[in-house]
């Protein structure tokens, strides 16, 4: 196979995954709004656009918020000198790993009227639009962070130190590190934005209207309406296409690392802002854990661990290998995609559009293109069975894992794999040889990530699950219909518990990868 | 009797489990231009990193004009008040900075003003031959360009000491001569002392006057080219001195 | 060497993808049956597992969550009717089956076991069974209201006295959808719109769903919800100073709403399902319905628990439940202006 086939091929097969796993739901989704009688238009009322610009203003101060906490986090420990940097760090992710709801009701155990630190003034303040900002707000800022945690330490060594030789940390962090880390942080923001915006269960339980609601509520009424859903969804996809654009023209005139020695690692100090640094890291943790203990402590009340272990049945394990299954396909889509984005490939482009608008597509409207389109006959196999929940998680998920290792293949120079390409390496060979173990860091951060969305994934596992195949966020969820609080809280701690569990062991092996 | 501008004495630098620098002990005069050579390992980066406060020694004291900056595992003086400059083995610019940019970091956080600022810039970018290419980003700039920008970058902070690592040790032949030749010129002019990485003979012998050779994070031997042609004490110093022409000598 | 390990690597990942799907496969082993339930799991699974353990067949579920949290099984059903995966439907209210009926998804049958269920539940077509019922209730904070000035109607609480005191579930979803096409069923829908309007101005809380509005009457957070009489009972159950009133005093009386079992059109296992509806109507599990999920038995004589109401001592809504389907689609509009949307 010559290099130009070896690169086709791989595209081809890339392209092929992605479009079966989300662009054929997609036109399903859309075939159904264009059948429609009557177009759509009357659907979009002065209300519904009153609640799409509000919804972009939330999603903007949500980013805000996210953004400011999780890069000054990011960089600290990424690159500063705090002991236990990755426990904190852990600490600090916990909430990504559960649906944004459940959080919401940890706020509430803690915050309600009669909640462990609440009064009425707390409760006004957290069911309203300041709570709701603040709610999803530290739920989603530790994706900010991971993403500029890997970022900045993707950094290149040398340049980080020749800034130190002359400024001080701070200096060195806001005017050196920032700037050239950035896409990954643009990576991080993106996906907080998209998440705000498309989030309907959260608004809805604190009483905040949004735009996705006027979708959900042709789905998840009485009445189903998928066309309606559909049409409405369309401003959805069409503001997806506008952040890439706008994400791509600034993307255009940044400057990646002009080599790549190896890893550093002498953290910085921060000398007299030590003190802030600590507080940064202290805030995080505490804003990531207080929700987590008010769950904690609803599950500690009348056998609720007893009683969800014994309600945990085969989820866990459902959820693992549909995650698993899931994250590890993405994450070799993001080898060849991610790669191709960062060198300015147009048909990478045109892909990860693709996957962009399914992410933001509201899981409802793509889960019932997939019915549509895998309910069949022919396609049993898929269907019926968990491999469905692989494939439609991989194609809702799977820009995550194309954008973190696009951003880490931003900060390797192109030199390096044009030296291999010179010295007779094919396409597969330099991804595979190069790109990869140049960027392993970012090809594991990229897994993760997308493992986590996987994991605790509930709008789509709901409407696809085989019979009998429960996830875990499903079973937390079907249970919380009048279930006992103190066994959802633990299953949601349980929840917490196996992610950590699949990150942990992906440390281990990542230190062995790094030892051998 | 006058203070050396470096002085290094008895530093010992542990990287993890692995002892990088051993009780090193030496000087820099005021004006001297000190090759540090070694072979690979043999902890000349780490001495440089020593020397910038990027690194702090387990022991041992480091000075710079007669100011203790570290001492006994004590970083005294951080890396950003110790006015030294280094051109690094990568050369380390800025991407999202020009040349100028590059140039002009060190003195905006430094508070310089900037018509101070400007003109030292200016000044520097001519001396270097680069002032059509201010504007430009590292990524445009020919290797040979980039190698002169990391130099300017040194020079324009009117440093206390630059410190070079291996400058030169990425560039081809022709461009080597080249650089060499432009790095004797700017050397020439300098009023403070270079500490000057090499494992290439030659290269030590066209810039410097005074010759430090590390092994295994050891001093294995010191003095001028002659004196270490003349009586090399191991083989490496040999093989250092060995392809050094004897004019040089 | 490098390369060629990789692609094996790859290849041995990329076999995961069928165990994937072996884990649970659909491969139709025979003895089983399908069910796609919204009555909530911690009621409708002991059910179900009881019927495997009398019948030897294996049940394969699929349950719902609240209305609010996810689309839900009813939409699920209906984007499969090409190629139908369930068997039967147990449906919390007898309306969600009429979305299927409307599209022809449903296998009519009377099962024998229904005998002694009043007709109002028992159509003639055999579309549907209704069975073990809730009621709409109104949720009482004791620490908030006194005996003397509990509410007995919904209209009450337009009152100045219950400013800024109420809840009502999101009226898109669920059993308040149902509720308030009743309501219109019977008094007209601008009555019922009025009725809303004034609530609203009366400072009503929108919750998320029944269960929150348990939740905020349970925290004091509102003195008065309205819920249904499963949450209501697991208020009680976990010790909340609450009580349950039901609206008796309403025109047209309390909205009872049985749970319904359907039989899919075209289901992979339609002896099973025959056989998982007749237990489901059965009055064993009216008596397990009513013990663990407060659900009233439809049946006369029945056992009923201390703390759950026979049905024949509530003043019943007499609704067309195909009427209210009706309604429903025809309020949707209206009530998404109500809520905001």
């Amino acid at each position: 196979m010559t290099v130009n086939w070896q690169r086709t091929a791989a595209f081809a097969v890339a392209a092929f995954v992605l479009v079966v796993a989300a662009g054929v739901p997609l036109l399903a989704v859309v075939l159904q709004g264009i059948a429609r009688p009557g177009g759509g238009g009357e659907l979009f009322t002065a209300r519904a656009l009153e609640l799409f610009t509000g919804s972009i203003l939330l999603a903007g101060q949500v980013t805000s918020f996210a953004v400011l906490l999780g890069v000054s986090l990011g960089v600290v420990l990424g690159l500063g000198r705090i002991p236990g940097r990755r426990v904190w760090l852990a600490l600090h992710a916990m909430p990504v790993f559960l649906p944004p709801l459940l959080l919401a009701l940890g706020w509430f155990h803690l915050l309600g009227r009669e909640g462990l630190l609440g009064n009425v003034q707390t409760s006004e303040w957290l069911f309203a639009r300041s709570g709701l900002v603040f709610v999803l707000g530290s739920t989603l800022t530790p994706l900010v962070t991971l993403c500029t945690f890997f970022g900045v330490r993707g950094v290149e060594p040398a340049l980080v130190d020749a800034g130190r030789i002359v400024a001080r940390p701070v200096t060195v962090m806001a005017r050196i590190v920032i700037p050239l880390a950035w896409p990954a942080m643009a990576v991080g923001a993106l996906l907080v934005f998209t998440l705000s915006f498309a989030e309907v269960a959260v608004p809805m339980f604190l009483r905040v209207q949004v735009y996705p609601a006027t979708v959900f509520a042709r789905l998840g009424g009485l009445v189903y309406a998928p066309g309606e859903a559909a049409v409405l969804a369309l401003p959805v996809v069409l503001l997806a296409l506008v952040i890439v654009a706008a994400e791509r023209a600034a993307l255009r005139r940044h400057a990646g690392a002009l080599s790549a020695r190896g890893d550093r690692k002498e953290p910085l100090s921060f000398g007299a802002w030590t003190w802030f640094a600590w507080a940064l890291v202290a805030a995080g943790v505490i804003l990531s854990s207080m929700p987590l203990a008010g769950l904690l402590v609803r599950a500690m009340r009348e056998n609720g661990f007893s009683d969800a272990w014994a309600r945990l049945g085969t989820t866990a394990e459902n959820s693992l290998l549909v995650a698993c299954v899931a994250a590890t396909v993405a994450a070799l889509l993001a080898a060849v995609i991610g790669h191709g984005l960062a060198r300015g490939s147009l048909l990478a482009r045109w892909i990860d559009a693709l996957a962009l608008a399914a992410f933001l597509t509201p899981a409802a409207v793509t889960g019932v293109g997939a019915i549509v389109t895998w309910n069949r006959p022919a396609t049993a196999w898929i269907y019926g069975t968990m491999a469905i929940l692989s494939l439609c998680l991989l194609g809702r998920y799977a820009v995550v894992a194309i954008r973190v290792f696009q951003a880490g293949v931003l900060q390797r120079p192109v030199s390096h794999e044009e030296a291999a390409a010179v010295g007779g390496a094919g396409y597969l060979h330099r991804i595979a040889g190069v790109v990869v173990p140049e960027s392993w860091r970012s090809l594991i951060a990229a897994w993760l990530l997308c493992l986590v969305f996987c994991l605790r994934d509930v709008e789509t596992a709901i409407l696809l699950y085989p019979p009998g195949g429960e996830t875990l966020p499903v079973r937390i969820f079907t249970l919380e219909a009048n279930g006992p609080e103190p066994t959802v809280a633990a299953l949601a701690l349980f929840h917490v518990a196996l992610t950590l569990a699949a990150l942990a062991l992906l440390a281990a092996l990542a230190r062995g990868r790094r030892t051998a | 009797m006058t203070v050396p501008a470096i002085e290094v004495r008895d530093v010992s630098v542990a990287l993890g489990r692995v002892e990088a620098l051993r009780g090193v002990s030496f000087d820099v005069k005021h004006g001297e231009v000190v090759a540090v050579a070694g072979p690979s390992g043999s902890g000349k980066s780490t001495l440089l990193r020593a020397l910038l406060g990027l690194t702090v020694p387990r022991s041992g004291s480091i000075a710079i004009e007669g100011q203790t900056v570290s001492r006994d595992g004590r970083l005294i003086v951080p890396p950003e008040q110790r006015g030294l400059a280094m051109v690094f083995q990568d050369l380390a610019l800025w991407p999202h900075l020009s040349a100028a940019g590059n140039l002009e970091f060190a003195l905006r956080v430094q508070g310089v003003p900037r018509v101070e600022r400007d003109r030292r810039v200016s000044a520097v970018l001519a001396r270097i031959g680069l002032s059509d290419k201010a504007g430009s980003r590292p990524s445009a700039l020919s290797g040979g360009e980039r190698q002169r920008v990391a130099l300017g970058r040194a020079l324009v902070q009117e440093p206390r000491a630059i410190l070079l690592d291996e400058p030169l040790a990425s560039l081809d032949v022709l461009l080597r001569a080249e650089m060499l030749s432009f790095l004797r010129s700017m050397l020439s002019d300098r009023p403070c002392p270079v500490v000057y990485v090499t494992h290439d003979g030659t290269e030590a012998a066209a810039v410097c006057d005074r010759v430090v050779v590390l092994e295994s994070g050891r001093i294995a031997q010191t003095g001028t080219l002659a004196e270490l042609a003349g009586a090399p004490a191991t083989e490496f110093v040999q093989a250092f001195t060995g392809n050094i022409r004897r004019e040089h000598v | 060497m490098g390369l060629r390990r990789n692609l094996f690597l790859i290849s041995s990942w990329l076999c995961l993808l069928p165990l994937a799907g072996c884990s649970q496969c659909g491969c139709g082993s025979g003895n089983e049956v399908v069910v796609y339930t919204s009555v909530d799991q911690v009621y409708s699974e002991p059910v179900l597992r009881r019927f495997e353990r009398e019948t030897g067949i294996r049940v394969r579920a699929v349950y719902d969550t609240e209305e609010t949290k996810s689309t839900g099984v009813l939409n699920r059903l209906i984007a499969e009717a090409s190629h139908p995966r369930a068997d039967v439907f147990w449906s919390g209210d007898p309306v969600r089956p009429y979305q299927l009926v409307k599209r022809g998804l449903i296998a009519p049958y009377r099962s024998p076991a229904a005998d002694g269920l009043p007709s109002l539940v028992r159509p003639d077509d055999g579309t549907w069974t209704g069975f073990a019922a809730r009621a709409r209730v109104l949720l009482v904070n004791t620490r908030l209201v006194d005996g003397a000035s509990l509410p007995r109607s919904l209209a009450e609480l337009t009152a100045p006295a219950w400013r800024d005191k109420v809840a009502i579930a999101n009226p898109l979803y669920g059993t308040t959808t149902m509720h308030m096409a009743a309501l219109a069923s019977l008094w007209g829908q601008s009555r019922v719109q009025e009725l809303l309007t004034a609530l609203k101005r009366n400072g009503a809380r929108i919750a998320s769903s029944n269960g929150e509005v348990k939740r905020l009457v349970v925290a004091g957070e509102v003195a008065v919800g309205l819920t249904d009489t499963d949450d209501a009972h697991e208020a009680l159950k976990g010790g909340a100073p609450v009580t349950v009133i039901y609206p008796d005093d309403e025109p047209g009386g309390t909205l009872v709403i049985p749970t319904s079992a359907v039989i899919i059109k075209g289901g992979p296992n339609p002896t099973a399902a025959r056989r998982l509806v007749d237990y489901l109507v059965s009055a064993a599990v009216e008596e397990q319905m009513a013990k663990s999920a407060a659900h009233m038995p439809l049946r006369p004589g029945v056992p009923v628990p201390a703390g759950v109401r026979p049905v024949s001592d509530i003043k019943a809504m007499n609704v067309d439940y195909a009427a209210v389907a009706e309604q429903i689609e025809r309020m949707q509009p209206w009530l998404r202006g109500w809520v905001g949307l």
